[in-house]
């Protein structure tokens, strides 16, 4: 197995660059997805909140006192240093949703009835703004309600009665299914983010291998040597091959490292099995590339530009739900549309049985389809190429 | 000579098209990529109305104040959207619904009000919210008929329940707040220490050891700081020029608000140009001879430096300045991205003036580095120059 040999060799020279890759993906993973635990479906509603930030400028009064932890059932209060620069940077980088602001002197205009206005920043328009909105005047009309109706009634007494009013809650009965286990988005996030790591690893590798093969004067050596052609590119396809499922295995191994048993939970295996098509669609990309590309400086920023490219475009970094329309009608010539759509997708599939399976089928198809196409479209470069040379 | 000599260095710097792809095209590309996945992210956050299937049954064709609070939030407000998008419907039709997803909650009058969801979460709560508030008022006009029974039962002498909207919007920063733009400004920053790849040209070519060019160059009767000079000037002016096309992009074809200072941003983009080169001159003179390691080592604190500074994920930026605020003042890519995000979104020019002083004062320790690690070199014999491949 000579050819197979120098396949091993070339992938060991290069193996630094590869774990660069690996790394990236490894620290982004860690990073990003830690956990990633498998966590019952709800059972039980709870009032979705809002992070924010409370900056009393007055000293603190029974009333907005009782304004603050009354709003804790909508919200969980983020501790932000009270200084314009911490709020703003706090804001943009949305680790508060919503700062509210007690001018000085609110307790005593609002117990006297006089008009008071409350300073508040959000992103306008946003879910958090309209529902902390919502929640803080409901509190303060009700206060309202009780000062004009009943004169003279004390702070304390105020906040008590205004609290045991908003006490009252309406029923929520929650529709879920006992045998919905919520897998958790991470580790859709995980298999998504792993076509990128996987495609990086498959064209650089494969890549400097072909380009190494094909270079021209080798090429004819190897030709005439006494090991057929036939058995050649036997020995080519399994080398590639074998270092594609060896890729894939590594992914799944951390897979297993990162999230121990939900990794054997019927829909995470389902996307293995999905990966593991994306590999071989991933493999004929790269052997495209490798037999077109000969020069290992356009190699890398062929890696670059067609991972993060189809990455970008089909919804791995930015979940596909929140691309725009046309992008994603566009992106459905590329496979990692495909890719993602079925992890997306699985994951919601209550019970797998063969009817609601087929979509499945077809966007692993899909995957199957573009890849054998880009194949063909190699193998006829590959051909051109060497009669050219013959000629 | 100078002239002659910075001349030929700008020639020779521009034919180099594995560089010029990586400091241009690339972050280019990239920005565009950035530009098709983000377009839509800022819609995303923004409020939409809830969903709810209101079952058509007795009790609620009944309950006459229930139907006018309904339509109250279902009406459209000075150009917000309307709380929730009521739809009437039969018990069995708003199962259905709720089942596709179509509707987020199902209010069902029985005869007290109960809400059926799928799942917890924002539009749901935004419903229970409502539905809350419409008993909450029930309770409180009870509390209060009971506390003031010489008065009629029917509440009329009442002050009636306010609704009132006491929160006024202060914006807190000069523009919105965008968390995409941080990325493009990251990005920036990538591009910019991307430079660092022109300053390793730049040694190369008049360090003996490290290119048949450089060996050659200081056969010369030039002196090597003037050739070195007028190499890091051409690369300078090159990489800003390269910046500003990447940003006129930016501006231009894909809309990415930098705010209205066009000046100040060119001279974050000359300064980060320069930070960037200044860079790759010291890493190229610190680590002799092996290219590829020196390549490594850049490649490695780029995407280290840019990562910290939000170009994978925007908000490790702002986790890196609250946790180590150290680190955030050591990375150039922070501080550039950190100068453009304060013209953005500051009234204020001090932090902008600060992380400009801090790129310069880098940029003058990393040339300094550079001239002790360079100065001097003598070469009694140089077995081998590894050619770049």
């Amino acid at each position: 197995m000579p050819v197979f040999r120098a396949y091993r060799r070339i992938i060991k020279k290069n193996l630094s660059q590869l774990l660069i890759y690996l790394a990236v993906f490894i620290g982004l993973a860690a990073s990003l997805l830690s956990s990633g635990a498998a966590t019952p479906a709800d059972t039980v509603f709870s009032d979705a909140k809002v992070k924010l930030a409370f900056v009393d400028e007055a000293d603190s009064s029974i009333l907005t006192e009782g304004l603050k932890a009354y709003l804790e059932r909508y919200a969980n209060m983020v501790d932000v240093k009270h200084d314009r620069t911490s709020l703003q940077d706090a804001l943009f980088f949305e680790d508060v949703d919503y700062i509210l602001r007690i001018p000085s002197g609110f307790t005593e205009d609002f117990m006297a009835g006089r008009p008071i206005e409350l300073e508040k920043t959000s992103r306008p328009a946003s879910f958090s703004s309209v529902y902390l909105d919502m929640n803080i005047n409901k509190f303060l009309n009700t206060a309202r309600f009780y000062l004009a109706n009943i004169p003279g009634i004390s702070q304390q007494e105020l906040v008590a009665q205004v609290i045991d009013d908003l006490s009252v809650e309406t029923a929520v009965e929650i529709r879920s299914k006992v045998e919905d286990i919520n897998v958790g988005d991470n580790i859709t996030s995980f298999f998504n983010y792993m076509s990128y790591v996987l495609l990086s690893l498959l064209i650089l590798g494969i890549g400097t291998f072909m380009m190494v093969f094909n270079q021209k004067d080798l090429r004819s050596r190897t030709l005439c040597s006494s090991v057929p052609l036939r058995q050649q590119n036997m020995q080519i396809l399994w080398g590639n091959l074998i270092y594609a499922v060896v890729c894939w295995m590594v992914m799944m191994i951390l897979g297993f490292v990162m999230y121990g048993r939900t990794m054997l939970a019927k829909p995470v295996m389902l996307m293995a099995l999905n990966a593991f098509v994306f590999t071989l669609v991933a493999l004929s990309i790269s052997f495209m590339v490798g037999s077109t590309l000969n020069s290992r400086n356009a190699l890398s920023a062929v890696t670059n530009v067609v991972s993060l490219g189809m990455c970008f475009t089909c919804g791995v970094f930015v979940p596909q739900f929140m691309l725009g329309e046309k992008v994603l009608a566009f992106a459905q010539i590329f496979p990692v549309y495909w890719y993602v759509r079925f992890n997306n997708e699985i994951i919601n599939l209550g019970s797998i049985a063969l009817e609601t399976f087929k979509p499945f089928l077809g966007y692993m198809g899909m995957q199957l389809g573009i890849g054998v196409a880009i194949l063909a479209v190699a193998l006829v470069i590959i051909k051109q190429k060497r009669q050219t040379w013959e000629a | 000579m100078f002239t002659h000599v910075f001349k030929y260095r700008l020639k020779c710097l521009l034919r180099d098209k594995v560089v010029l792809f990586w400091t241009i095209l690339f972050p280019i590309v990239l920005s565009t990529l950035f530009f098709t996945a983000f377009s839509n992210l800022n819609n995303a956050v923004s409020f939409t109305s809830a969903k709810v299937a209101v079952v058509d049954n007795e009790a609620y064709r009944n309950n006459k104040p229930f139907q006018e609070a309904l339509v109250s939030v279902s009406e459209k407000r000075d150009e917000q959207e309307p709380l929730l998008s009521v739809e009437l419907v039969s018990s069995d039709e708003a199962e259905t619904l709720l089942e596709q997803g179509k509707v987020h909650g199902i209010i069902l009058l029985d005869p007290d009000i109960k809400l059926v969801v799928k799942q917890s979460g924002m539009h749901q709560s935004i419903i229970k919210s409502f539905l809350d508030q419409y008993r909450q008022i029930s309770a409180s006009y009870g509390t209060v008929i009971l506390r003031n029974i010489d008065i009629p039962a029917n509440g009329d002498t009442l002050t009636r329940f306010p609704a009132d909207d006491y929160l006024t919007e202060l914006p807190l920063g000069k523009n919105k707040t965008d968390n995409t733009v941080t990325y493009y400004y990251a990005l920036l920053a990538m591009a910019s220490l991307y430079g660092a790849f022109w300053g390793l040209r730049v040694i190369g070519e008049v360090q003996a050891d490290q290119s048949a060019n450089g060996a050659r160059i200081n056969l010369a009767p030039v002196h090597k700081m003037k050739t070195l000079l007028a190499g890091i000037l051409a690369a300078w002016i090159i990489q800003f020029v390269e910046l500003s096309l990447l940003l006129l992009y930016m501006i231009l074809v894909l809309k990415v608000p930098f705010g209205n200072q066009a000046g100040y941003i060119l001279l974050t983009c000359l300064v980060g140009a320069l930070a960037g080169l200044t860079l790759g001159t010291l890493v190229s003179g610190l680590v002799k001879r092996n290219l590829g390691l020196k390549i490594g080592v850049l490649i490695g604190l780029s995407m280290l430096m840019s990562g910290l500074a939000g170009l994978y994920f925007a908000p490790f930026k702002y986790i890196v300045i609250k946790a180590v605020p150290m680190l955030a003042y050591i990375n150039p890519a922070n501080l550039i991205t950190d100068a453009l995000y304060a013209l953005y979104y500051y009234d204020t020019y001090h932090r902008f003036a600060l992380n400009i002083a801090l790129l310069l004062a880098f940029s003058a320790v990393f040339l300094l580095l550079t001239y002790l690690t360079v100065r001097r070199d003598r070469y009694a014999s140089i077995p081998s120059i590894q050619e770049d491949n």
